[in-house]
């Protein structure tokens, strides 16, 4: 969830796995087109976690001074 | 005797009233009616009552812009005012200086009406709230740098979800300059963040008049960024807190509202994977199920098996080629024969041959007399042969 670099927000990651995972369950997906879904699926979960775990809280302060922005 | 005008008797009158020291100052209970604030002049004008008697009174702009609440019909007061007489008219009325509601309170009835004004432009109503993001990347919170607010709300994000970032508009939350205060912060995240927190720890009443503020419910009312506001008073929502997309009783409650947590987060991801495995696991073993049963079919165990088949086909469908072409053979010679027995009866010979005769001249046939001269040379045909003749004289009808 940190700034956007190359990789996606989690929230679009998170989107993107939900909807990986319906499709597979609908179940009139083809083998080969399963089989690509389930390995993003799997990468993307797996990056996903690695945001969690790895993120640490940042906090930055704005300066009172900025009058009318 | 002395003859008065009527002005001059209304000025006596109204001297002798202003003269009086009873009656300036007074203080008078009683209810408003017909209360009237005229715009144009600021004026309040209205009339004073209790049950046996009224009287009409004046509150002009400079002391009724003074009251921090509206003064409505049916209200019961005490003011404080001067008694005089209106000249034009020779009406005696009073002119109020000052005006204290009874039973609510002057700050309970202002801050009623402030909450009935921005109810009624829209700003509380339930339609027009925001979703709060389910997973937000920049929280922006606005509090005091001080208060235990910003700690709570610090410590329950760093253990609930460190996967954010942080924005901190530092803001007055008490104090005269506290309204503008948050207001300013507020406008300074907005747009920055995916949801802003606003509030302060619990405190009196008193302490909360930033969170009742007109200026500062427009601007979360007109803020693009969900905000969710904890102020911190269980009992008695501020105008603040009615106008956030999202209202809850402690800072703490707000940064757990804001975030998801990290382990459900991940438990909810382990489930995603769980459902995808199994998913897949199922394809794969119907896939597998399907090929078996086309392994074990007839065709692909014995190919020759398709060949015999198709054999066995080709041989029926010639057979019964052959059949319908026998048919329509037969069919076809028993229509010629009908034709040929149609066509015999119809035959000229065959008339000739029951005692008729056709008469000829070079290639026509003669049907008519007229056709016929004496002398003639013609042909009479018959069944077996023909005789030459010629025509020896003619006559008409029979």
């Amino acid at each position: 969830m940190d700034k956007k670099k190359d990789t996606v927000s989690f929230e679009q990651g998170m989107s993107r796995l939900e909807e990986i995972v319906a499709s597979l369950e609908e179940g009139s997906v083809e083998l080969e087109t399963a089989m690509a879904l389930f390995t993003e699926g799997a990468k993307l979960s797996a990056s996903l976690e690695k945001q969690l775990r790895d993120a640490k809280l940042t906090v930055e302060k704005l300066l009172p001074e900025q009058k009318q922005g | 005797m002395q003859v008065l005008s009527v002005a001059q008797l209304n000025r006596y009158v109204k001297s002798l009233l202003e003269e009086d020291r009873k009656l300036q100052p007074v203080f008078l209970r009683g209810e408003i009616s017909s209360f009237h604030h005229h715009s144009r002049s600021g004026h309040c004008y209205f009339t004073l009552q209790d049950r046996e008697a009224s009287v009409r009174a004046v509150m002009f702009r400079g002391q009724a812009e003074g009251l921090s609440f509206q003064p409505e019909d049916g209200m019961q007061v005490v003011v404080r005012a001067t008694v005089s007489l209106y000249e034009r008219e020779g009406s005696f009325q009073i002119y109020v200086s000052d005006l204290i509601p009874e039973g609510e309170g002057t700050a309970a009835v202002a801050l009623r009406q402030r909450r009935e004004r921005l109810a009624a432009l829209g700003v509380f109503d339930l339609e027009r709230k925001r979703q709060i993001p389910r997973f937000p990347e920049t929280v922006g919170i606005v509090t005091s740098e001080n208060g235990a607010a910003i700690g709570d709300m610090l410590r329950t994000l760093e253990s609930r979800c460190p996967a954010v970032k942080v924005l901190f508009a530092p803001a007055q939350v008490q104090g005269e300059e506290a309204p503008e205060s948050l207001v300013m912060a507020l406008q300074a995240l907005d747009g920055c963040c995916d949801v802003i927190l606003i509030g302060r720890g619990g405190g009196s009443s008193e302490d909360l008049s930033a969170f009742n503020d007109e200026a500062l419910a427009m601007a979360v009312f007109r803020c693009a960024t969900p905000v969710i506001s904890a102020v911190g008073h269980e009992q008695d929502h501020t105008i603040c807190d009615l106008a956030a997309d999202l209202r809850v009783p402690t800072p703490t409650a707000a940064a757990q509202a804001a975030v998801p947590s990290r382990d459900e987060l991940l438990t909810g991801l382990g489930r995603l994977r769980g459902r995808m495995a199994g998913e897949m696991l199922f394809l794969l073993d119907r896939q597998e199920k399907r090929l078996a049963v086309v392994k074990s079919a007839k065709v692909v165990k014995n190919p020759q098996e398709l060949l015999k088949i198709q054999a066995e086909r080709l041989s029926f469908l010639r057979e019964s080629l052959y059949n319908k072409q026998d048919a329509l053979l037969r069919q076809k010679g028993m229509e010629v024969a009908r034709l040929a027995s149609v066509l015999d009866s119809l035959s000229p010979l065959r008339v000739l041959s029951r005692g008729y005769s056709l008469v000829e001249r070079g290639e026509q046939v003669v049907s008519s007399v007229h056709q016929l001269e004496a002398g003639d040379k013609i042909s009479v045909r018959f069944s077996d042969g023909i005789a030459r003749a010629i025509v020896d004289k003619l006559e008409q009808g029979n």
